[in-house]
Formats: structure tokens, C-alpha cells, sequence
């Protein structure tokens, strides 16, 4: 009972890929990475016989001091401008971005492999062993995991039944909201996707709703136990479960342009994410911003999105929402990465890898939709349009090897790198991410932008999340008592102009349309 | 492609010319047009114009910082990519316009320039410009399902009125003025990438490094005034999407009103002192929706 599929195939390959190649930057001293793993085990077992012998309640044990756990938090090493490059800010935003950057470790490769292996499992109680395996293994010491309580049942529940409600299951165990390392969200990222597809027949609304449900709920916890600015990226696990949802919806309205544009994405959102993990400075791949590949896993997913809503009745509203939702996902994209970016400088192999990637996957998509989408995919199948022009799916066009070359030319006529002279140190003659916030605090040059202060998003994020409690509270005592309402009118003693002015304002617009149509 | 290549390079060459010209004096209303219209005395427009130019000559003579240049370059790009004076006859001309004509593609291209000059804007006017685009793109698709960008809905509604697409594309054109992301010169900021700009530290020192930053910031200020055009054609070519000359002059004449229209809409909103709403900006995004599924039901 083994799985070899091309799609598992290409999430199992993926997944080795990051095993195999440590990443480069980090530490490489062998014997330090030796030791710093070595502890890391150690506190791993310890810390399950903590929770295995003691009550839960009893402290915790000390933590071994690792590079992601000395990260204090100074503010004021935010206000000296000259000190303030990305290696402090990484330093200063907490644990979140040095996993990317350190060297994958032997316990995380096991953790990958295991990972792999869940993947190619056919048995659902092997899948869900190797799953809880990889899990325990990926995690830092002092990350907040799922606690067995919760874990076990709900891989058990998996193990019985294997369906869209036994993955639904395992989203708590993947995602547990909390601190986390990049590798740990990948790997859990992949293991759902991984199993959802074996899923036969599809259920793309009941897998919808519950991914919606599950990792909004997630997300939101997320944002309220543990604020950093990095939690708006617990929801991010999202996107990928939504452009799964949308191509297994879109193969059943017998859409299969669309679906290949869901699938063309989703290949595309694994892949980038898998290569911001690889190499340290390739994060940018996913930014939403049009050249790059980011954006087109935000176009073709919005496009599919659209085609199933204007192509099947039933998807209407709901496609609707779902392209909203994607457009929502990348601002988050955008709002965890463009911080760690900014005064990074952009590389030859980044521009190289923004141009080659997006035309190497969006043709893999082709054989990969034979195995997800019909069998007579590659029928249609045109090299050259399939590499000059990017189909949405829903008749939209996007041309992007032209928007390439179009940008290359004006911006050689205009930079001139012919004569330009290069001298060392100086930052004007590379190109660098640019900061787009407008900053609230000024010191002469130096620069505090807003997303940067750690407290004050600490402080917008629990607003936000106290608010949504309030309104699930509101919402709870409205349904519970019907109570006779009382009228803005009738409180304030004059009659209550905003409703009805919106009413016949709207009635207007709707009878002029009417009226031109 | 039944036209010659000539043509189909040729005429989005010529939007791109017409733009540059255009460029300082749209410009200049979008900036000065406030104070202008207020009675108070603004600088003249062949000073803004002379600058501008003046930018382009040594931008072209001397070549410029990467980061500038690919903020330019992606302002060119959106040149040539919405549909502005391609006239009746010559449809075929488009071909650039309908492949890479795309309003979020633009758009984001757009805020994206603006990032690399340096014109900043707060999160939530950032924030708010990208859900108004994703809310263009989806009622676009919503409106006229299976037309491609604008050049699409243009060749659309030369076939016949689309109420519903024309009225969301307005909506939308309305929203993305509400958001604040229309890039002013009093959002430049001082680099703070150029800190590292020249290692003296002495007396001297300072003050070359300030006579550099003052002269980097007169030169971005310069080149905004082409990404503004941009805004406005972007912003033009939503509010009046339908609309286009039968001739050449025609066309011509129907692309300078495009752009009058917009930079009237902006200077209106500067005017009215709404530049910044997120709940007129949500209203009418809204509102668009509203629009275009009440004429996707009709039709």
C-alpha cells in the first residue's frame, strides 16, 4: 500500500528536497550544530515525560539556550538607525524568520523524512503515526505544540476514518497556534494537502467550510496567545487549502480551465514556499507584487475563483468569497514579509528564479492535472502558449515573459550598467527592497516604521482579537433573547435617516441600471 | 495578426510619448490644482514642466539609481499597457494592451513604483489600494465573464452597453480615490537606504551627503509626477471605460478626457477633503458589487 501518484510524488520530492540540501547561511560549525541538536532531543524527551509524569500545571522545565531562544527584545536597538540592518531586526523580532536561516538540523531531517514518508503511505494509521512523528520532531523546544490531549484523539480519529473530517482533524495537530518555526508550518502545510488529494470522491464544500472554519479559528487564536507580527502568517496555511478546494470544485463543474488554474497556483504557492525554506534570501518569491511569482499564484487563484463563480450557478456567493478571502491572504503575505525584506538587497539568482519558476511549474501543472483534473489533459496541451501567456482560466490573459522584458529594457536604458561605477560599500549601486510604509516616527534619517514596532501590532492584534470576541458574544446574546428593538428614531427624537437614505439610494442605482440595461 | 508588427509596436510607443508629454501638467493640477483653484498663488506650471523634463534629459544622459530605475521602468510598462489611444480602426493594434491590461496586475505595478521611489504610503492606504483591486479584478470577471482586463471590457462595450460593467468599473475607479493611495509629493521621504550613501564624517562630509539627499529627493520628486500619471491614466480608464472616438482625432480626443476626467475626480476628492475614507471607499466597493451582479442577473 503505496502511494505513487505523480501530485504525492511531487510534495514527497519537494519535502526531501529541504532534508537534503541544508540550508546555506546559517550556522555550519558541525560540532556546535551537533551539540545544539543533541539538546535539542534531550529537551524534547524531557519535556514529554514532563508532561507524561508531572501535572500539567507544574513550571517548566529550563530551556536550553539555542540560537532562536536568545532574543530579547530591545526597542531601543530599533531607534539606532546605523545598527539597524536585518540581522538585528531578525534578532529583534523574536525566533520567527532565524529558523529560516539556520541549518536544518538531523532531527528536522528525520522530521522531513517522516513527513515524506506520511505522504506516501497508502495505510491511514501508518499516515497518521509517521504525521504525529514528524510533528514531534519539527518542533523547537519551546515552541508551543499541540498537547497529546488533543493529539491523540484527533490522529486516532484520522487513523478510523480517513475522509475530509479525519483531515480536518489533523489541521489542530499541524497548525497549533503559537510560535513556530517555518519548517514546522511547511511540512504541516504539506502533509494536509497531501492527504486531502488522496481523498476520492472530492468534497470540495465540506473540505471548504471546514478548512475556513478550522484555520480561521486557528488563525485567531494565533493572533490572540501569542502576538507577533508574524502571527497574521498563522492564517497563511490557508491559501493552498483554498486553491485545493477550488480546483476539486471546479472538476466536478466540469471547469477544467479553471481547475488548471487552481492547480497551476497551488503548484506554485508549494513550490515557492518550499525555496523561501531552501535558501534564505528567496522569501521575496511570494511577495504579491507583480513580477514575481507571488502574484500570479494571487492572479491565477483569483481567476479560478471568479471562473467558478460565474461558470457554475451554485458557486456564485461563494466563489465570490473565496477570491476576497485570496485577496485578503496575500495582504498578509505581504504584511509578514515586507518587513523582513526591507534593505535586503535583490539578487541576480532571485531575478533569475522569478523569471524561470512561474514558466517551469505552470507547466508542470500540465501533467499533474492528468492525474487530478481528466485524463485527457495534455490534449490541448501548447508549448508555446503555455510558456508565452499565463490562462486564468476563465478567458483572461496575462503575458508575463512580455511584463519581463518590457521592464528589462526600460529599466538597462534607464540605469545604464554600463556606467555605472561600483564602489565598495555603497548601497545605491545594487538594488534593494524598498520600504513602502510611511512612518509614524521620524529621527532625523532614521526610520521606525509602523509594522516594525513590535508593540504596537502587539496592541492592534489584541484589539482585533478582543473585538471578534465581542461580537461572537454579541452575536450569542442577540440569538439567544429576542428582545423588541429599540430604534435609533425613537431614542433620539428625530426619524433615523441612515437606513432608509441607503435604501432608496440603492433602490435609485438599481432601477437606473435596469433602466440603461 | 493581420496588422504589421510596425503598428502593433508602434502605437503603444506613441501612448507612451503622448503620456510623457502629458505627464508635468496632469501633474501639476493633481498637486497644485487644491491651491489652485483655492485662488492662492501655486509655482507655475513651466517650472513643474521645465523640472520634470529637465529630470528626464539627465536621467537619460547620466542613468540612474537602480531602485528609480525600476520604478520608471514599471511606470512605463503601465504606459503601455492601458488602453489609452489606441482608436476604432486599428483593434488589432491592442495587442500589448490586451495580454498585459490587466487592473490588478497595473495596479499592483503601480503601488509597487511608488514603493521603489520612495512615496510612502500608511498600511492602511496600501492595504485598502490592494482590496480595491482584487474588488476590480473580481467584478470585471463578474460583470463580463470571460473578457480579458480593460482592453477587453473596451471591446466589449463597443459592441453594445454593459450598465452594469460600465457602473462597477466607475465604482471602482471611485474607491480606489477613496483609499488614499494617489501618490502625493509630500509622501517622499529621505531615503533611509541611502544612509550608507558616502563614509565621511567630518564637517564636510555632512554637508556633501545632504547636498546628495537633497539632490536625490529633487529628482524623485521629479519623476513622480510620471507615476501620478499613471494613477490618473489607471483611474481614467476605469471611470470611462466605454469611452472612445470613432476616428483618430477621435480617439485622441476621447483619451484627453479620459485623463481630464481623472485628474478632476482627484482634485475633486482633494477639493471635498475625502482623499482618505475607508468607509466611502468600502460604500462604493460595494456599491459595485451590487452594480455588477444586478447586471450580470439582467443579461
Amino acid at each position: 500500500m503505496i502511494q505513487t501518484d505523480l501530485p504525492t510524488l511531487f510534495l514527497a520530492a519537494l519535502l526531501l528536497l529541504i532534508a537534503l540540501f541544508p540550508t546555506q547561511g546559517g550556522s555550519t560549525h558541525l560540532v556546535a550544530a551537533a551539540r545544539a541538536n543533541a539538546w535539542r532531543v534531550r529537551a524534547r524527551l524531557s519535556r514529554i515525560r514532563s508532561r507524561v509524569f508531572r501535572p500539567p500545571g507544574a513550571e517548566r522545565l529550563p530551556v536550553p539556550e539555542s540560537s532562536w531562544t536568545q532574543s530579547p527584545y530591545a526597542p531601543e536597538a530599533a531607534l539606532d538607525h546605523e545598527a539597524f540592518n536585518h540581522e538585528t531586526y531578525n534578532a529583534l523580532r523574536g525566533d520567527e524568520f532565524s529558523g529560516a536561516s539556520e541549518e536544518a538540523g538531523t532531527t528536522d531531517r528525520l522530521g522531513l523524512l517522516c513527513a515524506a514518508l506520511a505522504l506516501f503511505c497508502g495505510v491511514p494509521a501508518g499516515t497518521a503515526l509517521l504525521a504525529g512523528s514528524a510533528v514531534f520532531l519539527l518542533q523547537a523546544p519551546e515552541e508551543d505544540v499541540c498537547p497529546p490531549a488533543v493529539a491523540l484523539p484527533a490522529l486516532v480519529f484520522y487513523a478510523l476514518f480517513p475522509g475530509v473530517i479525519g483531515v480536518l482533524c489533523l489541521l489542530p495537530v499541524l497548525f497549533w497556534p503559537g510560535r513556530r518555526r517555518p519548517l514546522l508550518q511547511l511540512a504541516g502545510c504539506f502533509l494536509a494537502i497531501g492527504l486531502a488529494l488522496r481523498i476520492t470522491p472530492a468534497q470540495p464544500d465540506l473540505w471548504l467550510c471546514g478548512a475556513l472554519l478550522t484555520m480561521g479559528a486557528l488563525g485567531i487564536a494565533a493572533l490572540a496567545v501569542h502576538p507577533t507580527p508574524r502571527a497574521v502568517g498563522a492564517f497563511l496555511p490557508l491559501r493552498p487549502m483554498i486553491l485545493l478546494g477550488l480546483m476539486q470544485a471546479a472538476t466536478e463543474a466540469g471547469l477544467e480551465a479553471s481547475a488548471l488554474a487552481a492547480l497551476a497556483a497551488l503548484v506554485l504557492d508549494l513550490a515557492l514556499q518550499t525555496l523561501g525554506v531552501l535558501k534564505p534570501g528567496w522569501e521575496g518569491l511570494l511577495l504579491p507584487v507583480p513580477p514575481l511569482p507571488g502574484f500570479l499564484v494571487l492572479w491565477l487563484g483569483l481567476h479560478s475563483a471568479l471562473g467558478l463563480a460565474t461558470g457554475a450557478p451554485g458557486w456564485t456567493p461563494g466563489g465570490l468569497l473565496l477570491a476576497c478571502l485570496l485577496g485578503a491572504l496575500s495582504l498578509a503575505e505581504g504584511i509578514t514579509l515586507i518587513p523582513v525584506l526591507r534593505g535586503r538587497r535583490i539578487t541576480v539568482s532571485f531575478l533569475l528564479a522569478a523569471f524561470f519558476l512561474p514558466l517551469l511549474l505552470g507547466v508542470l501543472a500540465f501533467p499533474l492535472g492528468v492525474n487530478l483534473i481528466s485524463p485527457d489533459m495534455l490534449h490541448g496541451f501548447k508549448w508555446r502558449s503555455a510558456l508565452w501567456a499565463f490562462s486564468g482560466g476563465d478567458g483572461a490573459l496575462l503575458a508575463l515573459p512580455l511584463a519581463w522584458g518590457v521592464l528589462a529594457i526600460f529599466w538597462v536604458i534607464l540605469f545604464r550598467p554600463w556606467r555605472t561605477v561600483r564602489v565598495a560599500g555603497d548601497q545605491t549601486a545594487s538594488l534593494v527592497w524598498p520600504q513602502p510604509f510611511l512612518s509614524i516616527l521620524r529621527q532625523g534619517t532614521s526610520v521606525v516604521p509602523v509594522l516594525e514596532s513590535k508593540a504596537v501590532l502587539q496592541k492592534l492584534q489584541k484589539r482585533f482579537a478582543r473585538r471578534v470576541l465581542r461580537r461572537g458574544l454579541r452575536v450569542r446574546a442577540a440569538l439567544a433573547v429576542v428582545r423588541p428593538p429599540i430604534s435609533g428614531a425613537r431614542k433620539r427624537g428625530w426619524p433615523d435617516m441612515g437606513v432608509s437614505f441607503w435604501l432608496l439610494f440603492l433602490g435609485l442605482m438599481l432601477a437606473l441600471a435596469g433602466w440603461r440595461a | 495578426m493581420s496588422f504589421p508588427l510596425l503598428v502593433v509596436v508602434g502605437m503603444p510607443l506613441l501612448q507612451l510619448g503622448a503620456l510623457i508629454l502629458l505627464g508635468p501638467l496632469l501633474s501639476w493640477w493633481a498637486e497644485k490644482g487644491r491651491a489652485f483653484l483655492s485662488g492662492r498663488s501655486v509655482t507655475p506650471f513651466r517650472l513643474a514642466s521645465r523640472r520634470a523634463f529637465g529630470a528626464v534629459k539627465r536621467a537619460l544622459q547620466n542613468g540612474l539609481t537602480p531602485g528609480v530605475a525600476l520604478a520608471l521602468a514599471m511606470v512605463a510598462l503601465v504606459f503601455l499597457a492601458l488602453p489609452g489611444l489606441a482608436p476604432v480602426q486599428l483593434a488589432g493594434a491592442s495587442y500589448v494592451q490586451a495580454v498585459l491590461g490587466d487592473p490588478l496586475f497595473l495596479g499592483l505595478l503601480l503601488l509597487s513604483a511608488s514603493a521603489f521611489l520612495g512615496a510612502r504610503l500608511t498600511p492602511a492606504s496600501l492595504g485598502g489600494a490592494v482590496l480595491v483591486l482584487c474588488v476590480t479584478e473580481s467584478l470585471f470577471v463578474l460583470a463580463a465573464p470571460g473578457v480579458n482586463g480593460l482592453e477587453g471590457a473596451r471591446v466589449l462595450l463597443r459592441a453594445g452597453p454593459n450598465p452594469g460593467l460600465e457602473g462597477a468599473s466607475a465604482c471602482c475607479a471611485l474607491a480606489l480615490g477613496f483609499t488614499g493611495a494617489f501618490p502625493m509629493a509630500a509622501s517622499l521621504e529621505v531615503s533611509s537606504d541611502r544612509a550608507s550613501f558616502s563614509g565621511q564624517s567630518d564637517e564636510r562630509g555632512e554637508a556633501s551627503r545632504a547636498s546628495v539627499f537633497r539632490h536625490d529627493l529633487d529628482e524623485r520628486r521629479a519623476f513622480l509626477a510620471f507615476l501620478q500619471t499613471g494613477w490618473l491614466l489607471l483611474i481614467g480608464d476605469l471611470l470611462l471605460p466605454g469611452l472612445e472616438g470613432e476616428s483618430l482625432w477621435g480617439g485622441a480626443l476621447a483619451f484627453l478626457a479620459r485623463l481630464g476626467a481623472a485628474a478632476a475626480m482627484v482634485s475633486l476628492l482633494q477639493l471635498s477633503g475625502t482623499e482618505r475614507n475607508a468607509r466611502l471607499a468600502a460604500l462604493l466597493a460595494g456599491l459595485g458589487f451590487l452594480l455588477a451582479l444586478s447586471g450580470r442577473f439582467a443579461a
